[in-house]
């Protein structure tokens, strides 16, 4: 099975300060993988290297690949705009734009030039927000503020602003932790719909979550990259015995 | 590399520029008005000496013959002039040679200026000083402070941490946030109005001329202490709250210590600002010529900003360059005050280690 | 007992300094309106507001004329728009280069730098305009044909475009920098450039404070007196030439005051009309501004 993101012996570094040592990393395509492991551990910090949202820290270095369908992202010819087009983000608390629900999916669209008319970037505005199993909601109030939405819709929102300009790769950063039971419920079943078409990888806290939703699973433990492999074996037979301790709870 | 990706990346470098392009104008005026009054005040902090007994008279300071002024005697006005920039005015061409031949000779020479601070005003540039002035700004600022500081301080710890959250206090809160942002020319109206008028004080007094710019500085020092009051963290109140303290306890022991960098840099920040305003003074009557400095409150005085406006208007050449050494010395005072509000904000900046 | 009585009278005290300082606004408010209303009862509303001569004096009748005060209103927007039409894009372009691109070390820097232009009393600028600007702009024009008033309105407009400047940019930076992190992630996430960003999501939000900005910098461009004192003309001209010299509102009150005026004058109640006309203009503006950034937060939390 091909790797739609292979990372190559990365290392992360704040200034003086190692956050990642030495981790590979494949992640399979169509399919859903979720980072897990206590707080501080690197797992935001190593998605964030997906998709080179961790260009704007100061002082930061890396060594080692990422590669995207074989090209590694980090060469100097890649060009950071375009790449983050094949590469979206869902961030913890949703944050769409303080605009209409129709502008904030037409956003991504808009300034990669995705469209050729009107009528084509309304039918990308259906399509991104049925795939995000929000059209029936919102279809008779596009020109609504999106800021009226409720939390959850808010973030399905922002899935949808993703989906738009259609990517390779989603990345999502903790994305239920903000919302209520039912709301999470609702996006559970979107990511499980949405592998079918994009590579999604998650960060989550919530072991059940990722029990569920997952194909592969990677533990991360204070920088390292500890145990990853498929998700029902690495949930019921761990091979390290940190991973044994965090999903028995023995530590958070 | 597309070209939409391509038109994209020129137009983020265009933006950038354009950014970078307009603070590098801004700090390019900035350098040149500097730039201009240095050139211009720097010379009125010297005055043209030549030595005794080597030129005729008419080319003396006239005034120099009543101060015994030991080997240096003071060159004229003109000489000063023609010295300094080249300027020969109301020299003749014989007069100018002489002065070349004392140059070649080392018998004319700049020295340091001290008349134009100790001096007051007078119809004669070379004579005329800053003295008065600053007496005057001195005196003003300190009815300022004694008017502003009390009330301001007052009225915010009211406002902050006693008073209700009703509509009566909002109004309140309203209209004191708009008079921050008055024109500073419509408190001249007023000074006007309630003190000369009314009340029938001196014209162009420091008294007056305090009371004005102290009605100024209030809304704003009510502003910035409250900024500083709420910037307490109410963790620390509630602390001196459950051990028993009483509010006023509370108030003085705890907020005010806390707050008080942000209460002394905005305070210092105003008065600053009163020190360089010039129309609400204009208002009362300070354009008035005066030669002598005040020795109290109720005396006629000028302001060192209403001092350098007078002076712009006389058309005399020498004028201008006291005009820009009265500016510089100005700025110099303003820089002062602005760098301690900076460094007492610094310096106690870290304290709050929340 | 005895300290409760302290504590009784300390919470007076600062109750009537609270009161106290409200009774300001409502002491500018009733002397202006006071001398305003003995004012109209000698010259008629209408004669001042839309008259179009501004020349006070008394005919040999006695009867008050020449007091419209169109050409002051229109010598007062001429100079403020030329003010605000460099202050307006310099002022956002330099906010969002410090807010957005500069890096942590220069914004430290330059800043504090333009927190001085904003600190210099505005007197130093009208004094720059008269013996720089105005010589330097007179043989600019005289090179090209054109001729320039040695008091136009475009020094005074430029000189004052250059004093707003740093208010302005002060007022639009810290309108972005209040805007929530998040903010940006989202649109960077979604591949934007920074440029793209600023523009289409981060001005576009910050819109209503940017609106307040820009009422509070004309507010202060229109009650602005020292620059337009020294750099503006006396002489009340009906144009919206830049090239020619106008008066405006504050330049007027300065001149109608200055010499010993007895208050019975009609020229020295000509000034308070003038004053209050200029209170109700900046306050309506101010509080537009004020309601604006208050709206704003309150989206924003």
């Amino acid at each position: 099975m091909a790797f739609k993101i292979d990372v190559q012996n990365l290392n992360l570094f704040y200034g003086e300060k190692q956050a990642l040592f030495n981790v590979s990393l494949g992640l399979p395509a169509s399919q859903t993988t979720a980072l897990i492991g206590p707080s501080g551990c690197g797992k935001s910090s190593f998605l964030r290297c997906l998709n080179r949202m961790n260009d704007v820290v100061p002082n930061l270095h890396l060594e080692g690949k990422v590669l995207l369908d074989g090209k590694d992202i980090y060469d100097p010819s890649v060009d950071v705009v375009d790449l983050r087009s094949h590469v979206g983000m869902v961030f913890q608390k949703p944050n769409p734009f303080p605009r209409s629900i129709y502008e904030n999916v037409a956003y991504g669209p808009r300034i990669h030039r995705l469209f050729k008319d009107k009528s084509a970037l309304d039918q990308i505005v259906e399509k991104s927000l049925t795939r995000a199993g929000l059209w029936d909601e919102v279809k008779d109030r596009l020109q609504q503020a999106a800021t009226r939405l409720s939390g959850g819709q808010q973030q399905r929102l922002c899935i949808a602003r993703a989906i738009a300009v259609n990517p390779k790769v989603i990345l999502m950063d903790e994305p239920c932790s903000a919302l209520d039971p039912i709301a999470t419920a609702k996006i559970e079943e979107l990511i499980d719909e949405l592998r079918e078409k994009f590579t999604l990888v998650i960060v989550t806290h919530n072991l059940q979550q990722a029990a569920r939703i997952s194909q592969k699973t990677a533990f991360f433990h204070s920088g390292y990259l500890v145990e990853a492999g498929e998700t029902g074996e690495l949930f019921t037979t761990p091979k390290d015995e940190r991973t044994q301790g965090y999903i028995t709870g023995r530590y958070g | 590399m597309t070209s939409n990706l391509r038109k994209r990346h020129r137009q983020e470098k265009w933006f950038q520029r354009m950014g970078l392009f307009s603070l590098c104008l801004a700090l390019l005026f900035l350098g040149i008005i500097f730039g201009k009054i240095l050139i211009t005040g720097l010379p009125a902090f010297f005055k043209t000496e030549i030595e005794a007994k080597s030129a005729p008279q008419h080319l003396l300071n006239p005034y120099a013959q009543y101060v015994d002024q030991g080997k240096w005697t003071a060159a004229s006005d003109a000489v000063d002039m023609y010295y300094k920039n080249g300027y020969p005015g109301t020299l003749s061409p014989q007069d100018s040679q002489s002065i070349e031949a004392l140059k070649s000779q080392n018998k004319i020479r700049l020295s340091f200026n001290g008349a134009f601070f100790t001096h007051s005003d007078s119809s004669a540039p070379e004579m005329a000083g800053i003295w008065g002035a600053l007496l005057g700004s001195l005196l003003t600022l300190l009815i300022t402070f004694l008017t502003a500081f009390p009330i301001g301080i007052g009225a915010a710890i009211y406002l902050e941490e006693f008073a209700p959250k009703n509509s009566h206090i909002y109004w309140i809160e309203a209209t004191i946030n708009n008079l921050a942002a008055v024109p500073s020319i419509l408190f001249g109206l007023l000074g006007l109005l309630a003190f000369i008028h009314f009340i029938g004080l001196p014209r162009p007094s420091a008294l007056v001329g305090g009371l004005t710019l102290g009605l100024m500085s209030l809304p704003v020092i009510v502003v910035t202490t409250r900024a500083s009051l709420s910037a307490v963290p109410f963790a620390l109140k509630e602390a001196a709250l459950g051990l028993g303290a009483t509010p006023l306890q509370v108030l003085f022991h705890h907020v005010i210590p806390s707050a008080l960098p942000g209460i002394t840099t905005g305070v210092i920040l105003s008065l600053a600002r009163a020190l360089g305003e010039t129309a609400p003074l204009l208002m009362i009557g300070m354009v008035a010529f005066i030669a002598t400095p005040p020795s109290s409150f109720l005396d006629p005085a000028t302001v060192l900003p209403v001092q350098i406006f007078n002076w712009s208007r006389s058309p005399e050449m020498g004028f201008v360059e006291n005009t820009s050494g009265a500016i510089l010395v100005l700025l110099l005072i303003l820089g002062l005050l602005n760098g301690l509000a900076l460094f007492i904000r610094k310096k106690f900046e870290t304290h709050h280690g929340f | 007992m005895r300290s409760l009585w302290v504590e009784r009278c300390a919470k007076v005290f600062f109750f009537l300094c609270a009161v106290g300082t409200v009774l300001i606004s409502i002491g500018i408010v009733v002397s202006l309106l006071g001398e305003t209303f003995r004012f109209f009862a000698r010259v008629s509303v209408f004669d001042f507001l839309f008259g179009l001569t501004w020349a006070p004096h008394t005919l040999p009748s006695g009867e008050e004329v020449g007091f419209g005060a169109i050409p002051l209103f229109t010598g007062t927007l001429l100079i403020t728009s030329i003010a605000m039409a460099i202050a307006l894009p310099c002022g956002t372009l330099i906010a969002v280069y410090l807010s957005e691109y500069a890096r942590p070390s220069l914004r430290q820097v330059f800043k504090p730098l333009l927190e001085t232009l904003a600190g210099i009393p505005t007197l130093v600028y009208g004094f720059f305009a008269i013996t720089t600007l105005a010589p330097f702009f007179q043989s600019l024009g005289d090179t090209l044909y054109i001729t320039l008033s040695s008091e136009s309105a475009l020094i005074a407009g430029l000189v004052m475009g250059i004093m707003i400047l740093p208010y302005m940019s002060s007022l639009c930076e810290d309108a972005l920098h209040r805007l929530p992190h998040s903010l940006r992630e989202g649109s960077v996430g979604l591949g934007a450039t920074a440029s793209e960003t600023i523009l289409r999501v981060l001005l576009p939000a910050a819109f209503p404070s940017l609106i307040a900005a820009f009422l509070l910098s004309l507010s202060r461009a229109i009650g602005e007196t020292m620059i337009v004192v020294m750099a503006a003309g006396l002489a009340a001209n009906l144009t919206f030439n830049p090239l020619e010299a106008v008066t405006t509102v504050t330049v007027q009150i300065v001149n109608l005051l200055t010499g010993d005026q007895e208050f019975d004058n009609t020229k020295t109640l000509a000034a308070f009309g003038l004053g209050f006309v200029l209170f109700i203009l900046t306050f309506f503006l101010n509080i537009l501004a004020l309601y604006g950034i208050k709206r704003h937060r309150r989206i924003y939390g």
